[in-house]
């Protein structure tokens, strides 16, 4: 029997060792190495901060705000109660000048004025008694408003 | 080499980190209480917040007291940089507060923050008191806010009032009575401060609102005080009264004091100064002794604020016979028909009672004794009373126990004043007089009580100065209603007693004929008593004239009691004295009230006529208008138009008056001097007045009585008036009737 080198079944070459090929590196002078771009995550970074600093200072501002508010209302609420007390105590003088003694003591000594006698009042009675009213039919319409007019008037008649 | 290095920064960065967390969470969760605590400490503030003190109105929502916001001006002497500085202070403080420079100076010499300068400034003056220190550059002058309680009418109402004191707290009146009402409940601020002082809202903010204090509506009518003030103001200086007189008005159907006033009295915005002129001359008697001025500058302050209708009990006198008749009405023992005889004099107890009417009134009705205000017809009422009823009513009519009205310091129903059932069965002189009203004491309020229920029905009202209570809101948080005490005497004896107390005024020879008022049923009693106890070293007793009056008498609405504490004059009597205040008071009160008068035939032809205007008419047009009133004309110049009239149109003037026309310029006035006319007759007044050409308007009754002489003249002696103005001359019966 004859055997043959070559086998049909497994091409055995293949699982051979290699030998190493070592790269051939040339060192080229003067020229400077390309740089990766990392931009987007800065500009990330940066957004970040901008949003936290943001945030941050809208929050001092607002309880800056809230408080110089808050200063404003207690003024404004203290100046309304002394102006309150102001009112009372400018009323409480000006009663004080309209007071009875002092009115009648104007319209005498000042103005020469009498005080009215009683009998100089004239009393006048205002009640007139019991009485009804009783509202007017519409005038004016048609016949047939006349027709009903007259029928009312004889349930009028004979209901009384 | 740097694998080493991350390892080691790593672990540095863990460990400064964890140490961190660590403190951190130490500070936050094991000992979060101190710091909390720590940090309330510092910022916290609990603040006082005053409440507002309530107002006191009268029945008609008038402000009679209200508080209001003030400032204390103060320095901080510490703060004061130079001598400079001091001396711009004191003399700018000196000139806007009116304080003396020097004191000023002193206080600047202090070495402390805090010293007043003046107390309750008000805001226009602290506002250039801030200005001066903002202009000059003075941070040790400040202000800061206080109350003051203000008093709008000054001396009115002044003994019911009252008036508070340095830390608003109520003192004497209403204000003291009411003062848990009237103060209200201080509210509370617990809130957090920062580094300057000012809130940090929203944090540890809890305020407990002070809840304000409730405001008190009187029963008082601000327009009814007015009269009783101004009559009694009158009646204090025209009567030289040394100690004061009290007046009451009282709705004799719901018990509400519509009215209660004390002359002279004091101003609650000043309750410290004295303004009575006796107390003034006892004050100056003191002067050169410090510590006697002191002493007695204490008595006349305590005795002004004194309300005399509630504190101080007095002999009632005549005014009393009201409730012996009532009570022996109702008990039976005496009729209208009785007859009783007044000889001038009575024998009872071994000892003899004499009437003010020496000569006696004869023999008369129950009426008659009533009108007449008779002793002996009163002393024969009480003794068939018996002492035991003659107590038995006593005690009915409320007279040994307070009314128990809403004031403070009410005196009155101790046993020391009044005699007790043993002694008025035991000592039959004792009752006599009693039934008279002498020789017991009642307080003014307990006495205008008693006689508003014999004239309202018989039913004894609790008197009370306080209609409602209301809140910061207005709404009514208490309210006061009519309280019957007891019924004293039936109605039928009620309204007896009414029309025969009308008789005293309105019968010619009743003794209370002075408070007469034409159109008006008045109904009244004169008393005149003796203080026994104040008997000088003369054996002189001063006298107490006092006069109730009601009105309408046939359904009483009103009562008014009067009464005069020592007038100084030659007739002292309540009759001649106190009833023409009380006849003031009605005539202006009852119209008020709406009382329509209700002429009778005679007083309509007695009634003035209102002068008709003729300005500017021609001469005989205004002639014939003026005769058509039944009264005289007569023109002065030859002007054929009228250019000015004496009286003025409107005036009332008698009948049978005459009206002076001036027609020319440059002659339109013609003047003569006001004589006195006061102690004439009517005659003798009409004669005087009419010969220089004034109009006359007498008034009071029985004009032509011997007796009537003139009190008083509208327009004082001395004085020019034109001719033809009305002069008004009041009457009165000069008899002494008690």
């Amino acid at each position: 029997m004859q055997y043959s080198r070559e086998s049909t079944a497994y091409d055995l070459s293949k699982f051979e060792r290699k030998p190493e090929r070592k790269p051939q590196m040339q060192v080229i002078k003067g020229r400077k190495e390309k740089k990766k771009s990392n931009a987007v995550p800065i500009i990330k970074a940066f957004f970040a901060a901008v949003i936290v600093i943001g945030i941050t200072s809208l929050m001092i501002i607002n309880r800056i705000t809230l408080t110089e508010i808050g200063e404003d209302i207690n003024d404004a609420n203290a100046n309304l109660e002394i102006l309150q007390s102001e009112n009372t105590r400018l009323n409480v003088e000006l009663e004080g000048k309209m007071s009875l003694k002092n009115i009648e003591d104007k319209a005498k000594n000042e103005l020469g004025l009498t005080k009215m006698n009683n009998y100089q009042v004239q009393y006048l009675s205002l009640t007139e008694g019991d009485k009804i009213e009783i509202t007017e039919p519409k005038s004016g319409g048609g016949i047939l408003s006349t027709i009903t007019g007259w029928f009312d008037k004889i349930k009028e008649y004979l209901g009384s | 080499m740097r694998k080493r290095m991350m390892v080691i920064l790593c672990g540095l960065a863990i460990v400064g980190f964890a140490t961190l967390i660590v403190r951190l969470c130490i500070i936050q969760l094991v000992e979060s209480d101190i710091y909390q605590s720590k940090a309330e400490k510092q910022q916290m503030r609990v603040t006082t917040i005053s409440p507002k003190r309530g107002t006191i109105y009268d029945r008609n929502m008038n402000v009679l007291a209200q508080s209001a916001t003030v400032w204390t001006v103060f320095i901080s002497p510490v703060d004061i940089k130079d001598a400079a500085q001091k001396e711009l202070i004191a003399t700018g403080l000196s000139e806007l507060l009116e304080v003396d420079k020097e004191k000023i100076l002193e206080k600047c010499e202090k070495k402390n923050y805090y010293e007043v300068i003046k107390k309750r400034i008000e805001k226009p003056l602290a506002d250039k008191v801030t200005q001066f220190a903002t202009d000059n550059k003075i941070s040790a002058i400040n202000i800061e806010e206080d109350n003051k309680r203000y008093y709008p009418y000054g001396n009115f109402a002044a003994n019911i009032l009252g008036f508070v004191g340095e830390d608003n707290q109520g003192l004497n009146g209403i204000e003291s009575y009411y003062d848990e009402e009237l103060s209200g409940t201080p509210g509370r601020v617990v809130s957090a401060k920062n580094a300057w002082g000012s809130d940090m809202p929203y944090k540890y903010d809890q305020m407990i609102d002070p809840k304000d204090g409730n405001s008190v509506v009187l029963t008082i009518d601000e327009t009814i005080q007015h009269y009783l003030e101004k009559a009694l103001e009158t009646a204090v200086v025209e009567n030289n009264v040394k100690n004061r007189a009290a007046g009451v008005v009282m709705n004799v159907k719901t018990g509400e004091i519509l009215a209660m006033a004390n002359k002279t009295d004091f101003d609650p915005n000043d309750p410290f100064t004295v303004t009575d002129t006796y107390a003034l001359e006892r004050l100056k008697a003191v002067e050169g002794d410090e510590e006697a001025y002191k002493k007695q500058l204490q008595i006349e302050q305590t005795a002004q604020w004194k309300n005399k209708s509630i504190t101080e009990p007095y002999e009632p006198g005549s005014v009393f016979k009201i409730l012996t008749a009532s009570s022996a009405l109702d008990l039976g023992t005496s009729k209208l028909t009785d007859s009783f005889t007044c000889t001038g004099h009575y024998q009872i107890g071994g000892r003899t009672i004499g009437c003010w009417k020496l000569a006696g009134h004869g023999t008369q009705d129950f009426a008659g004794i009533v009108k007449h205000s008779c002793n002996p017809g009163f002393i024969m009422v009480g003794t068939r009373m018996g002492g035991e009823n003659f107590y038995k009513y006593f005690e009915a009519w409320g007279l040994t126990e307070k009314t128990g009205i809403d004031l403070p310091g009410e005196e009155g129903g101790s046993s020391s004043l009044y005699h007790s059932e043993a002694t008025l069965v035991k000592s039959p002189h004792t009752l006599a007089v009693s039934a008279f009203g002498q020789t017991f004491k009642v307080t003014p309020i307990q006495l205008i009580t008693a006689v508003s229920a014999a004239i309202n029905g018989g039913n004894l009202m609790s008197p009370y100065v306080v209609k409602n209570i209301v809140d910061a809101d207005g709404n009514i948080v208490k309210s006061t209603e009519p309280t019957v005490k007891r019924q004293v005497i039936s109605s039928e004896v009620s309204s007896t007693i009414s029309s025969i107390l009308e008789r005293v005024v309105s019968d010619p020879d009743g003794s209370g004929k002075s408070a007469y008022i034409a159109g008006y049923h008045v109904g009244g009693k004169t008393g005149t008593s003796e203080k026994i106890d104040k008997k000088d070293e003369n054996g002189n007793e001063p006298h107490i004239a006092s006069f109730l009056g009601f009105a309408p008498a046939n359904d009483p609405q009103i009562a008014v009691l009067v009464m005069l504490d020592e007038p100084f004059m030659q007739n002292v009597y309540g009759s001649v004295i106190a009833a023409p205040v009380v006849k003031e008071v009605l005539e202006e009160a009852l119209p008020y009230l709406g009382v329509e008068p209700q002429y009778t035939a005679e007083e309509l032809a007695n009634m003035d006529i209102s002068v008709p205007s003729v300005l500017k008419m021609e001469v005989e047009k205004a002639k014939a208008a003026i005769t058509e009133k039944s009264l005289k004309v007569e023109v002065v110049g030859s002007g054929a138009t009228v250019i000015k009239q004496v009286p003025l149109a409107g005036q009332p003037i008698p009948r049978d008056g005459k009206v002076i026309l001036y027609t020319e310029e440059g002659n339109v006035s013609n003047q003569v001097k006001m004589p006195n006319v006061k102690g004439m007759t009517a005659l003798q007044v009409n004669q005087t007045l009419t010969n220089l050409g004034l109009n006359v308007k007498l008034s009071g009754i029985d004009l032509n009585g011997s007796t009537t002489i003139s009190s008083k003249q509208s327009i004082p002696e001395g004085t020019m008036v034109e001719v033809g103005t009305v002069v008004e001359v009041s009457f009165v019966n000069n008899d002494p009737v008690e």
